[in-house]
C-alpha cells in the first residue's frame, strides 16, 4: 500500500530551499529574496526589506547619519524591542563617536555599541529571523551584513501557580508562555552545564522556537535522538501549543491514552530529567511535554514526593482505586441491575427496586442520560463566563440531583453512582489521562449494557490490551507493572522513602544509574 | 533502551517510514478482528435483559401437601411500590406496613406450581433472592426429593438459602408478618444465623445427605403465640432419612446433636450448683468433639468424648469460685448436664433409627473392611450401638465479682 504522506515528505523541506514552481509568484518571489545574501548598497537592502515586509506599520526603518562613513538605518520590530535600550546603547554612542572612528566599517560602528548580545547576519532569511525575534539589526551603507543586537523585551505574564496542577506543600511557580523564562526557570533548578537544551525550530510561518531539555550523562542518547528525527519529520505551516507537537510525536495518536506526559510545572520536568527523560518545551505553551511517560507516572502528582511516603502511598492506592471507580462503577452498575441481580444482596436490591420503580428507562439509558448530562455540565463549567457560571452550576445541581429524582425520570441510587463517578474521576492528577478513562467509560456501559459483566471483561480486557501494547518512546505504558520491573515497583503501586530509590528508572539506559549512594539511610540507634 | 525503541535510525527526517505508519499490518489485523468479534455483540445479550422493575423478587418460598395431594407452592414476593414508598424520596417504611405479597399456587410437582404462579404473575418470577426455602410438615413426611432436585437444578435458586421445616403449615409463617425486619424472610435468616438451632443451607442439607448415612437434619420451626401476637421459633430439628422426614428432636436434644456436630458457638448452659442451692450459668464459647469408633470382636462401639470452654457468666450458688477445687466441682456439674443432653439427642436418634450424628461416616473411615462387610446392616447395628460419652468443660473466666456471697452477708 502507499503511504499518502511518502509524498509530501519528498516536497523540498527547506525554508530557503530551491523555488518550487506550484506556489504562487509572490510567495516565490518571496522566497528568492529570503535565500539571497544582502547588497552592498543600503540602498539595495532598504528596498528588499520594503518588499518583504511591505506595509507593516510594527517595522521600523530608524535612518542614522554616521559622522566619517555615511548612511546607516537601524531596523527592528515595535513592540519586541526596548526602544529605550536602543536609544542608549546604540544610537547615543554611534552619534557622540568621533568620525575617524568609524574606519574600518560595521565591527568599529559594533565595538561602539555597549550592548551584549551582537551577531552578524549575512543573509535576509537571517535578518528577518533576527529581527523577528527582537532583535535590532544596524544596517551600513557599503556593507553586505548587519549587526543583530539583542534588545528584545516585550510584555508577558507573570510567573503563576499553575492552576491545573496545585499543590498544598511544594514550589508554587508555572510555566509561562515565553520560552526564555521557563528555560530559565529549569536553569534554576538544574545548575550543572549538564543540562543541555537543544533548540529545534519548527513551523513555516510561525518559526515556532522548541527547546529540547535533557541531562547529558543521565538521558539516553537513543532517546533524545529519537526526539529530534520525530520533530525532524514533518512540516507544517504552525502551531499554537504544545499539543500539537505531542500528537505528532506520540507513539499511536489513534489512542484515547496520552503518551506524553503534559505539565506546567518546572519542578516536576526537572525531576523527571533527573530521572532520564527529555522534555519538550514549546515557545508560546506553557505546557512542557515530558517523554517517556508511562500510565503510572502520570497517575503521580508532584505532591506524592513532597509529602511522607506513608501518606503519599495512601493517596496512591485511593486514586487508583478511584480510578477504576471511574472507569467501571456505572458499567457495573447497569449490568448487574440488568443481568445479574441475584448478585446484589438482598436487602440492597430491595431498596434499589424500590427507588427504581416509578423509573420509565431501562438501567442503561438512565446511566448514559446521567453521565452525558454530568459531562455537559463539567464541560459547561469549564467554558462558560465567570459570571454566569454560579447560575449553571445552581441550576445543574437541581436537575441533575433532585429534580431529576422528584420528577421519577431517575432514581436516587444512579444519581449517587454518578457523582461518585464524576468526582473519583478527577483524583487522576493528569488532565489528559482522566479525560481519557472518563471518556472510555462509555463504550464500557454500553458492554454492559448489552452483556452484561461478560461485556465488562471484554471491554476491559480490551482497554487492558490496548494499554499494554501502547508505548510512549518506546517504553511500554504499563511498566513497570507490565513487563515487569520488580525493582520499580517502589515507585509505582507505593512511594517507597527515599532511601530505598537509590536507582533511576530502567529506561536511563547503560549508564551509571544510581541517584546518590551515600547518606541515604537516616543513622541507627545515634542522634 | 535501544531495545525498547522502535528501530527509526535507518530513517531520516523526511525519507523513512515512521513506526505508526509501519504498524498498518496490526492495523489491518485489528480490523479484520473487531470485524470477526462484532456478531458477538449483535447475536447476543440485549433481549436478556431483564430490568429490576420486571422481576417478581420472591424472598421465602414454602412447599406444602395441597388438600388435593398436589405440591402447594406458596412465595412471598417483594412489591417495590409498597405503601411505605409512596413519596419517591426513599424513606423506608414504618413497621407494620410491609410491601410483600404472599402468592401460592397448586401442581404436579414444584415446576409446575411455579408455572402457574407465574401465570398470575405481570412480572418475571425470580428465585434469585430467595433466602428462606420451607417446607411444610406434612410435605417433608412425604419427601423432598422432587423439590430438592428442582431447587439444585434450576440456575436461580441460591445455595446458601436457608432451609427449614415448619410445624403444620409452611404457607402460613409465609403470610406472617413481623414487627422488627422487613419480612418474614429476613426474621428467619437472621434466627438462622444466630445458631440457636442448627443453621442449615441448601448446599449444606445436599452434603449431609450424600454423606455415607444419607441423613439429613433440618430446623424445625413454628409460629407460636406469645403475647397475643405470633411469632415463629425454633423448637427443635428434624430428623430427613430416605429423603423424608422420619423423626423430629427437642430442643434439648437439638443441643445435644449440635454438641456432636460441633456446632456450639457462644452457648449458654445452665446447671442446677453441686450443693443443691441456686443455679449456675456459663457461655460456652469453644468446643470439641472427638467421636472415636471402635470394632472389637464383632462388637461395634462409639466412644464419644467433648471438651467445651467459656466462661461463668452467672453463680445464684454460695460456691467461692476463686478457689480451684470448688471451680473443679462446678465444671463437673456442667459436664453433667453437657452429657445428659448428648445422651438423650443420641437415644432419640437410635430410637428412629437415623444416625443423625455421621456415626456411619465414622466407621466407614476408621474400619472400611468391617464396614464394607457390615454397610447393609447398618441399620440394624445403629439402634443399638453402644455409644459412651464423655464430657469435659473448662471454664477460663470466672468474672470480676469473685465470690457471690460477699453482698448482703456478714463475715
Amino acid at each position: 500500500m502507499k503511504d499518502p504522506r511518502q509524498s509530501v515528505a519528498e516536497k523540498p523541506g527547506k525554508w530557503n530551499a530551491k523555488v518550487d514552481p506550484r506556489l504562487s509568484a509572490t510567495l516565490n518571489r518571496q522566497r528568492e529574496l529570503l535565500s539571497s545574501p544582502l547588497a552592498a548598497t543600503l540602498e539595495g537592502n532598504l528596498a528588499a526589506l520594503g518588499e518583504l515586509y511591505g506595509e507593516s506599520i510594527d517595522f521600523i526603518r530608524q535612518p542614522l547619519d554616521l559622522k566619517g562613513w555615511g548612511e546607516a538605518t537601524i531596523v527592528f520590530i515595535e513592540g519586541l524591542c526596548d526602544s529605550s535600550e536602543i536609544e542608549r546603547s546604540v544610537i547615543a554612542p554611534l552619534k557622540e563617536s568621533e568620525p575617524q572612528q568609524f574606519a574600518g566599517g560595521l565591527a568599529d560602528m559594533v565595538a561602539a555599541i555597549t550592548i551584549s548580545g551582537i551577531s552578524f547576519v549575512d543573509t535576509f532569511d537571517e535578518l528577518a529571523d533576527a529581527v523577528s525575534k527582537g532583535n535590532a539589526v544596524l544596517l551600513a551603507d557599503r556593507e553586505p551584513r548587519g549587526a543583530a543586537m539583542h534588545v528584545s523585551k516585550w510584555s508577558m505574564r507573570s510567573i503563576e501557580e499553575p492552576e491545573a496542577e496545585t499543590v498544598v506543600r511544594g514550589p508554587r511557580e508555572g510555566f509561562v508562555e515565553t520560552l526564555r523564562v521557563n528555560t530559565s526557570l529549569l536553569r534554576r533548578r538544574l545548575r550543572t552545564p549538564a543540562l543541555k537544551l537543544k533548540e529545534i525550530t519548527l513551523g513555516r510561518y510561525t518559526k515556532t522556537a522548541c527547546v529540547l531539555a535533557y541531562i547529558e550523562g543521565i538521558a539516553e542518547p537513543e532517546l533524545v535522538r529519537e526526539f529530534e528525527i520525530r520533530l525532524n519529520r514533518f512540516e507544517v505551516d504552525g502551531f499554537m501549543d504544545s499539543a500539537f507537537l505531542e500528537e505528532m510525536i506520540e507513539d499511536n495518536p489513534r489512542s484515547p491514552f496520552p503518551q506524553l506526559q503534559s505539565t506546567e510545572r518546572p519542578d516536576v520536568v526537572c525531576a523527571n530529567l533527573l530521572d532520564g527523560r527529555v522534555a519538550l518545551l514549546t515557545d508560546g505553551s506553557p505546557n512542557a511535554l515530558i517523554a517517556p511517560a508511562t500510565f503510572f507516572s502520570m497517575m503521580q502528582s508532584p505532591e506524592d514526593y513532597y509529602q511522607r511516603p506513608l501518606v503519599a502511598t495512601a493517596i496512591r492506592w485511593l486514586r487508583m482505586l478511584f480510578s477504576l471507580i471511574t472507569l467501571f462503577m456505572p458499567s457495573i452498575y447497569v449490568a448487574v441491575l440488568s443481568y445479574h441481580q441475584e448478585m446484589i444482596p438482598t436487602s440492597l436490591l430491595l431498596t434499589i427496586s424500590k427507588s427504581r420503580e416509578q423509573i420509565p428507562f431501562p438501567a442503561l439509558v438512565e446511566a448514559l442520560l446521567m453521565e452525558i448530562t454530568f459531562e455537559a455540565l463539567r464541560e459547561a463549567g469549564i467554558r462558560l463566563p465567570k459570571q454566569v457560571g454560579a447560575a449553571v452550576s445552581i441550576v445543574g445541581a437541581l436537575v441533575i440531583g433532585q429534580a431529576a429524582i422528584a420528577a421519577g425520570i431517575v432514581s436516587s441510587p444512579m444519581v449517587m453512582v454518578v457523582a461518585i463517578t464524576g468526582v473519583s474521576s478527577f483524583l487522576i492528577p493528569n488532565y489528559s489521562l482522566g479525560i481519557a478513562i472518563r471518556l472510555i467509560r462509555f463504550p464500557i456501559m454500553l458492554c454492559a449494557g448489552v452483556l452484561g459483566l461478560y461485556g465488562i471483561v471484554l471491554a476491559g480486557l480490551f482497554v487492558l490490551v490496548h494499554l499494554l501494547a501502547l508505548r510512549s518512546f518506546g517504553v511500554p505504558y504499563m511498566s513497570p507493572i507490565a513487563p515487569l520491573q520488580a525493582s520499580e515497583w517502589k515507585d509505582t503501586l507505593i512511594r517507597a522513602p527515599r532511601y530505598w530509590m537509590s536507582d533511576r528508572p530502567h529506561f536511563t539506559g547503560p549508564y551509571w544509574n544510581r541517584r546518590r549512594f551515600r547518606f541515604l539511610r537516616p543513622p541507627e540507634g545515634r542522634e | 533502551m535501544s531495545r525498547c525503541l522502535p528501530k527509526t535510525a535507518e530513517s531520516d527526517s523526511r525519507g523513512g517510514l515512521s513506526p505508526h505508519f509501519r504498524r498498518l499490518g496490526p492495523a489491518l489485523g485489528r480490523t479484520v478482528a473487531a470485524l470477526l468479534l462484532s456478531p458477538a455483540l449483535l447475536l447476543s445479550g440485549c433481549w436478556d435483559r431483564t430490568e429490576v422493575n420486571d422481576l417478581a423478587i420472591v424472598t421465602a418460598a414454602a412447599i406444602d401437601v395441597a388438600d388435593d395431594g398436589r405440591v402447594k407452592l406458596s412465595t412471598q414476593i417483594f412489591i417495590p411500590g409498597g405503601e411505605g414508598s409512596a413519596d419517591l424520596g426513599g424513606a423506608p417504611p414504618s413497621s407494620g406496613l410491609q410491601p410483600n405479597l404472599v402468592m401460592s399456587a397448586v401442581g404436579s410437582n414444584l415446576d409446575d406450581a411455579a408455572s402457574r404462579l407465574q401465570e398470575q404473575l405481570s412480572r418475571r418470577f425470580f428465585w434469585g433472592q430467595t433466602d428462606v426455602f420451607l417446607f411444610g410438615e406434612e410435605m417433608a413426611k412425604r419427601g423432598i426429593e422432587e423439590s430438592l432436585d428442582y431447587l439444585t437444578r434450576h440456575p436461580q435458586p441460591r445455595e446458601r438459602s436457608h432451609m427449614f421445616v415448619v410445624a403444620g403449615d409452611a404457607a402460613s409463617l409465609i403470610a406472617w408478618r413481623p414487627i422488627v425486619e422487613r419480612n418474614a424472610a429476613e426474621v428467619l435468616r437472621e434466627m438462622s444465623n444466630m445458631r440457636t438451632g442448627f443453621n442449615v443451607t441448601l448446599l449444606g442439607l445436599y452434603v449431609q445427605l450424600s454423606e455415607t448415612a444419607h441423613t439429613g437434619l433440618v430446623p424445625y420451626i413454628q409460629l407460636r403465640k406469645s403475647e397475643s401476637r405470633e411469632s415463629p421459633r425454633i423448637i427443635g430439628a428434624v430428623s430427613i432419612k430416605k429423603l423424608r422426614m422420619n423423626g423430629k428432636f427437642d430442643l434439648q436434644e437439638t443441643r445435644g446433636l449440635m454438641w456432636l456436630h460441633d456446632r456450639i458457638r457462644s452457648a449458654t448452659l445452665t446447671a442446677e450448683s453441686p450443693d443443691g442451692q441456686g443455679l449456675l450459668s456459663m457461655t460456652v464459647l469453644k468446643q470439641k468433639v472427638k467421636l472415636k469408633p471402635i470394632v472389637k470382636d464383632g462388637h461395634w462401639k462409639m466412644l464419644v468424648s467433648l471438651i467445651g470452654t467459656g466462661n461463668l457468666e452467672e453463680n445464684g450458688s454460695h460456691i467461692d469460685v476463686t478457689k480451684p477445687a470448688e471451680l473443679a466441682r462446678i465444671e463437673k456439674q456442667l459436664a453433667e448436664v453437657v452429657k445428659e443432653r448428648v445422651r438423650s439427642a443420641v437415644v432419640s436418634a437410635q430410637t428412629m433409627n437415623s444416625d443423625v450424628m455421621g456415626f456411619a461416616d465414622q466407621f466407614r473411615r476408621h474400619y472400611p473392611k468391617e464396614w464394607k462387610k457390615e454397610k447393609d446392616n447398618w441399620d440394624t447395628i445403629f439402634p443399638v450401638l453402644e455409644v459412651d460419652i464423655d464430657a469435659e468443660i473448662q471454664i477460663i473466666k470466672i468474672g470480676l465479682t469473685g465470690r457471690s456471697n460477699t453482698l448482703g452477708e456478714d463475715k
